[in-house]
């Protein structure tokens, strides 16, 4: 499968909508947070917004757009507890729409996310924290090169039952091996 | 003027003009200033995106300067009236008579055509011939041959080197400091 091209942006004040639209679908959002699944507001979307389009620390944490091909916002990725002396980092994902799922969005835009991070923003690890029950998203992180590193057992309870929480990363090293090969 | 040869060329409107930053430069410049081949060679920070109200806070300072004496910024315009990119002066030292000057031309398509050159001789006449510095001075990444080029060709040299300064594309480059005199300027 060729890569879908992505570019990452800075969020505007006009993605709101479509962010309302999507962090309302619960299918998206069980994959995201440990929190009880309920609808936001659009004031809530708002706030979210606000944050990342005058972000307080960009050295700590960040919200990136991504934008497709088109110029379409079909998602958007961070990086979170940036540690400049660690060099660490934790990553999130997400593309919105679940017809965009498997198309490679999630793929490019983690690439370009790490490519920043490693060659520009000078990080050694980057983690991330993903459910068990989000196959396809671990399925992603292996194929990049994220190993497991921990579990935390029954740290999530969703759709009835408690499900593990897996914390997974990469260093710069075994990327850029892994880039060279390729 | 008997005994002078009159030369009746009409006068070539200059390539660039340095003018004030005004309010609608803010989306003009959003559009084009964020552009990370233009930034990995602006900034030893790290190259993030802005967004437009990012882009707008930054513009409003530059229309309400606080401390002209000290530090500026001027939009750069070509002949069609189009902003193409910014230079300005800061950290000057009144005593020492010194400052240093940064310059970015925002698009790609734009290089190579002489507007860097034209936009740094307006700034430096300014600069030494109505601010009355002594010297001018400026830091360029080792990755950057084309700007190298072009201070060297206006008369600056290299004073120095900060070694494996800036991290950048995976790699950490030097950082090359470059000055000019007054003097030096005019006898080019």
């Amino acid at each position: 499968m060729t890569k879908p091209k992505v570019r990452l942006r800075a969020f505007e004040r006009n993605d709101l909508e479509v962010i309302y639209k999507f962090f309302n679908n619960p299918e998206l959002v069980k994959f995201l947070s440990p929190e009880a699944v309920m609808p936001y507001s659009r004031e809530e979307e708002a706030a979210f917004i606000e944050n990342s389009v005058n972000p307080k620390n960009k050295e700590k944490t960040y919200n990136f757009a991504i934008a497709n091909a088109r110029e379409e916002l079909v998602g958007g990725c961070s990086y979170m507890d940036a540690s400049m002396k660690n060099r660490t980092c934790y990553i999130g994902i997400s593309i919105y729409d679940p017809r965009n799922w498997g198309k490679g969005y999630g793929t490019s835009a983690i690439m370009k996310l790490l490519d920043f991070l490693f060659l520009e923003k000078n990080m050694r690890k980057v983690l991330l924290n993903v459910y068990d029950f989000n196959e396809r998203a671990i399925a992603c992180y292996e194929k990049l090169g994220f190993r497991q590193e921990g579990c935390l057992k029954e740290q999530v309870y969703r759709d009835g039952k408690y499900s593990d929480m897996y914390i997974m990363a990469l260093f710069a090293d075994d990327y850029a091996r892994k880039k060279a090969n390729k | 003027m008997p005994g002078k040869k009159q030369t009746n060329k009409p006068k070539q409107e200059p390539l660039v003009k340095l003018r004030a930053f005004e309010k609608e430069d803010i989306s003009k410049r959003h559009n084009v200033a964020d552009n990370p081949a233009t930034l990995r060679l602006l900034s030893s920070s790290t190259i993030m995106p802005r967004s437009l109200e990012e882009e707008a806070a930054i513009i409003e300072r530059c229309l309400t300067p606080k401390d002209k004496d000290s530090f500026y910024t001027f939009a750069i315009e070509n002949r069609k009236g189009e902003l193409i990119g910014s230079c300005g002066y800061k950290d000057v030292s009144p005593k020492n008579r010194r400052c240093r000057i940064s310059i970015a031309i925002y698009e790609e398509r734009n290089w190579g055509k002489g507007y860097g050159t034209a936009a740094l001789r307006k700034l430096l006449d300014f600069l030494f011939l109505e601010k009355n510095m002594h010297k001018v001075w400026l830091t360029v990444f080792a990755f950057n041959p084309r700007a190298m080029a072009c201070y060297k060709k206006l008369g600056f040299r290299e004073e120095g080197r900060l070694r494996e300064h800036v991290y950048r594309d995976g790699k950490y480059h030097d950082a090359v400091l470059m000055g000019i005199f007054e003097r030096e300027y005019r006898a080019d």
